[in-house]
């Protein structure tokens, strides 16, 4: 019976073409406020707004997402929306159990969020253009649509205690300006996540995650008390929204915020951690005090939905036995529209647990406009059962699909080629490239794409060791390659890199590279390129073409990193590279 | 405040475009004429303003364009002020070439213009003039209402002055990469003295539309003013570009 009631997860998706007002739901072990309100802009276009917020949870469990879609790129609403549905299903269903580390939640997350991108880039490719669309708009969303539709984000996941994890956990990423706040019994622990919020930071349908590393955040329930998350909209009140702010107050300064000119869409998550988990099923939803230009929408509970493994026994559980019928309640009042509503949820036909399980009402996301693809499961990338990938001798290697890959391969070869002024290359100068379809010529030989031109220098031959007999050939998704060029191949790698389907990144073989000493590296201007190693990113202007950075190797936990210190591009014209200020 | 108030719908960018229609204009540069290559310009520029005002399939007014063409007289080509949004359902307008080059004139329209419009511009951006030229004025000596134009001042400063002259005689050494190119600077050897004299009354690159240039992969350096050498239909439209990097929320 305790089983049923905790498979009976509820999702929560905030609608986009609305404003939700303060809204507060008691779930179990949690306590839950929310509020959505687009930009002003918005509002009176009646367009939908590019936050999102979605949300699941079973009473002992919560997974959230809260993403800002980027105006500037295309439809920024979609990738909101796509990426917060996707990563709360990752967070339920696929975040490693158990698993304190940081890196390899990382590297799962970037590896899951690169693999997105195929359904990503399909649902952008097939948003029709508005047939009346005057020529200059037309251009620039086709603009747009080239770049992709792009998103920062927030998302955590929080577990009460149980046989598996007796401290409990909560996992909290982040990539872009969106921000959280994780708040301890009577202090402020944010500091602890070490977070940077950036807003060149993002999720791009196109590309996956760009601009920087997704920030990972792991650690025991023990002193978590609240967990919030909002976007940039509202991030003007952080301060106030950590000391901690009352529905109306919460309400009023939304509203203040949209009637400036620089209004931007505002979300909000607070989740607070209650000591004791509350002993009946409810779930309350408190209106606003000061509605959000109009009554918030009655909040959508609805029956279970994809309910998760059922757990064998639950013996932590304080209030386990007690055969009281599941109710689930939703109160729902808007002063501005004097509604009151009260929902009763049926359980499930087996006693139920007493334990607070409230089930969030599902109100299907409403898409309007050119936007108007149904909400679709994401791409996914089929997950391993065994934590070791089956091993497979080294062998002639399938090739990899191009939809497979994480990266757009870039369009060009890196050239090695002289600076302005010289007559030859520079010596000890390096290559970085990343490449698919990684082929097996014979022992120990192997060659790599590493560019869309059908030109030879877009295949490397390169000499290494055998796969390690852990990886299947099938499963590499990309290679990143560092070697030093030599006048006839193959080349000898000083680094090379696996990225498996499943996300983890295996080093293959020792690494060369001489931490801290200055070195020339030759690349390509893409994040499929050079720019991956780059700590600070690439120049912006013209991407994908070759350029040569001078910097310093760095290892940055398991990662190597380059810190530029100057940059050169290739003059087509001129076959040298040009210093670039 | 300095130039940093971001374009929003509500506190929308202010551009005036001055340009100049004379005969001249009609001279061949990189296989068009001129006055065709401005009209690229133009158009590029606005949509690059399209492309920052859209959120969504819709295009918000975040810019406001006066557009005059000048000779003899001054024509207001898009027949008053227009939101970035109507300028994208009108597109960009013909031009035609005519006779004379009465700058002073035509400053004059856009002082007038901004005198009438200065008040409602409270937390907006700071107003710019874009004066596209070929050759040197044939009547009265602009400076002084250009002068004029720049002491004007809202929240966010004064009003900005940005001046592109067509022309092959500006700088003694080509431009290579304009990319690389830090921008006409106060020491700039200039080889024209009507190119001196625009420097003279063009205003310094603000930091904010310098941050928004290198984004675009420009390199102006910090001192350089709004001064485009026209000498190529690249660096006509960089000059447009220019013209339409006001930050933007």
């Amino acid at each position: 019976m305790i089983e049923d009631t905790l498979n009976s997860a509820s999702k929560l998706q905030v609608p986009q073409d609305r404003e939700t007002g303060v809204q507060e739901i008691v779930a179990g072990s949690f306590r839950l406020r929310y509020l959505y309100a687009r930009s002003s802009d918005c509002r009176q276009s009646d367009d939908p707004g590019q936050d999102y917020v979605a949300l699941r949870q079973d009473g002992r469990r919560l997974a959230f997402a809260l993403c800002d879609g980027v105006s500037q790129s295309f439809y920024g609403d979609l990738a909101a929306r796509l990426l917060g549905d996707a990563l709360v299903e990752w967070l339920w269903d696929r975040l490693p159990p158990g698993e304190f580390r940081r890196e390899p939640i990382r590297q799962a997350l970037h590896g899951y969020l690169t693999d997105l991108t195929d359904e990503a880039t399909r649902q952008v490719r097939r948003i029709p253009i508005p047939a009346d669309a005057p020529p200059l708009l037309r251009d620039a969303l086709e603009q747009k649509r080239a770049i992709g539709s792009e998103s920062t984000f927030v998302c955590g996941t929080v577990e009460m205690p149980g046989p598996n994890l007796p401290h409990g956990r909560v996992v909290l990423a982040w990539l872009g300006d969106a921000e959280l706040q994780l708040w301890g019994k009577e202090r402020d622990r944010t500091g602890e996540l070490g977070a940077e919020w950036i807003e060149a930071r993002r999720w791009s349908t196109k590309v996956g995650p760009k601009g920087g590393t997704i920030g990972v955040f792991v650690g025991r329930l023990e002193d978590v008390r609240r967990v919030l998350a909002y976007s940039d909209g509202i991030a003007s009140l952080r301060e106030r929204l950590g000391r901690g702010i009352d529905d109306s107050e919460l309400a009023r300064e939304v509203e203040r915020l949209g009637e400036m000119p620089t209004s931007d869409d505002v979300s909000f998550l607070e989740i607070e951690v209650l000591p004791e988990p509350v002993a009946a099923t409810v779930a309350v939803t408190v209106p606003a005090a000061v509605p959000l230009v109009e009554p918030s929408p009655t909040p959508s509970f609805v029956p279970p939905v994809e309910p998760p493994p059922a757990p064998r026994s639950r013996p932590w559980l304080v209030y386990a036995g007690a055969g009281v019928a599941m109710i689930v309640l939703c109160l729902l009042a808007s002063l501005a529209g004097g509604q009151l509503v009260k929902k009763m949820g049926t359980g499930p036909t087996t006693a139920p647990s007493p334990v607070a399980t409230a089930t969030l009402e599902v109100k299907p996301t409403v898409i309007v406009g050119p936007t108007a693809t149904p909400p679709q499961s994401p791409n996914r990338t089929p997950t391993l059962e065994s934590p070791l990938p089956t091993p497979v001798p080294p062998t002639r290697m399938p090739q990899t699909p191009i939809s497979e890959t994480p990266f757009q391969l870039s369009q060009v070869p890196p050239s090695v080629a002289p600076i302005e002024g010289k007559d030859t290359p520079p010596e000890e100068a390096i290559v970085v490239v990343g490449g698919r379809k990684l082929d097996f010529i014979e022992n120990g030989l192997y060659s790599l794409r590493v560019a869309q031109q059908d030109v030879p220098a877009s295949q490397v031959r390169f000499s290494h060791q055998d796969l390690p007999p852990e990886i299947s050939p099938d499963q590499v998704q990309w290679v990143w390659l560092i070697y030093r060029p030599v006048p006839s191949e193959p080349v000898m790698p000083l680094l090379i890199t696996l990225v498996l389907k499943d996300g983890r990144e295996w080093l293959w073989g020792p690494v060369d590279l001489q931490e801290g000493q200055e070195v020339l590296v030759f690349g390509v201007d893409t994040p499929a390129g050079l720019c991956h190693f780059l700590a600070q990113g690439c120049p912006s202007g013209k991407p994908d073409v070759p350029i040569l950075v001078k910097g310093s190797w760095y290892q940055h936990e398991r990662d190597w990193k380059l810190q530029a210190t100057e940059w050169y591009r290739f003059s087509q014209d001129k076959k040298v590279y040009v210093p670039v200020e | 405040m300095s130039y940093e108030i971001e374009a929003t719908s509500k506190t929308p960018a202010f551009i005036i475009y001055l340009l100049d229609v004379s005969a001249s204009m009609r001279i061949n540069m990189g296989g068009k004429q001129r006055i065709n290559v401005v009209a690229d310009a133009l158009q590029a520029a606005f949509q690059q303003m399209v492309f920052r005002s859209t959120k969504g399939s819709r295009i918000q007014p975040r810019y406001r364009v006066a557009l005059y063409a000048y000779s003899d007289k001054v024509y207001d080509v898009a027949d008053g002020v227009k939101t970035i949004d109507q300028v994208a359902r009108l597109g960009v307008p013909e031009l035609k070439t005519l006779r004379t080059t009465d700058t002073a004139e035509a400053f004059r329209q856009a002082r007038k213009l901004l005198e009438s419009e200065l008040s409602h511009l409270r937390g907006c951006p700071a107003p710019l003039v874009c004066h596209m030229t070929d050759g040197e004025y044939t009547g009265e000596d602009p400076e002084p209402v250009v002068r004029e134009i720049m002491q004007m001042t809202t929240d966010d400063g004064a009003v900005l002055v940005e001046n592109i002259f067509i022309s092959d005689k500006i700088l003694p050494q080509p431009i290579k990469d304009v990319y690389r190119w830090p921008g006409v600077r106060p020491k700039t050897r200039l080889t024209n003295e009507y190119a001196a004299k625009l420097r003279a009354i063009s205003s310094p690159v603000p930091d904010s539309y310098r941050v928004m240039m290198l984004e675009m992969g420009y390199n102006i350096a910090e001192d350089a003013v709004m001064l485009l050498p026209g000498v190529t239909p690249e660096l006509v439209q960089m000059g447009f570009q220019m013209s339409a990097a006001t930050p933007v929320h």
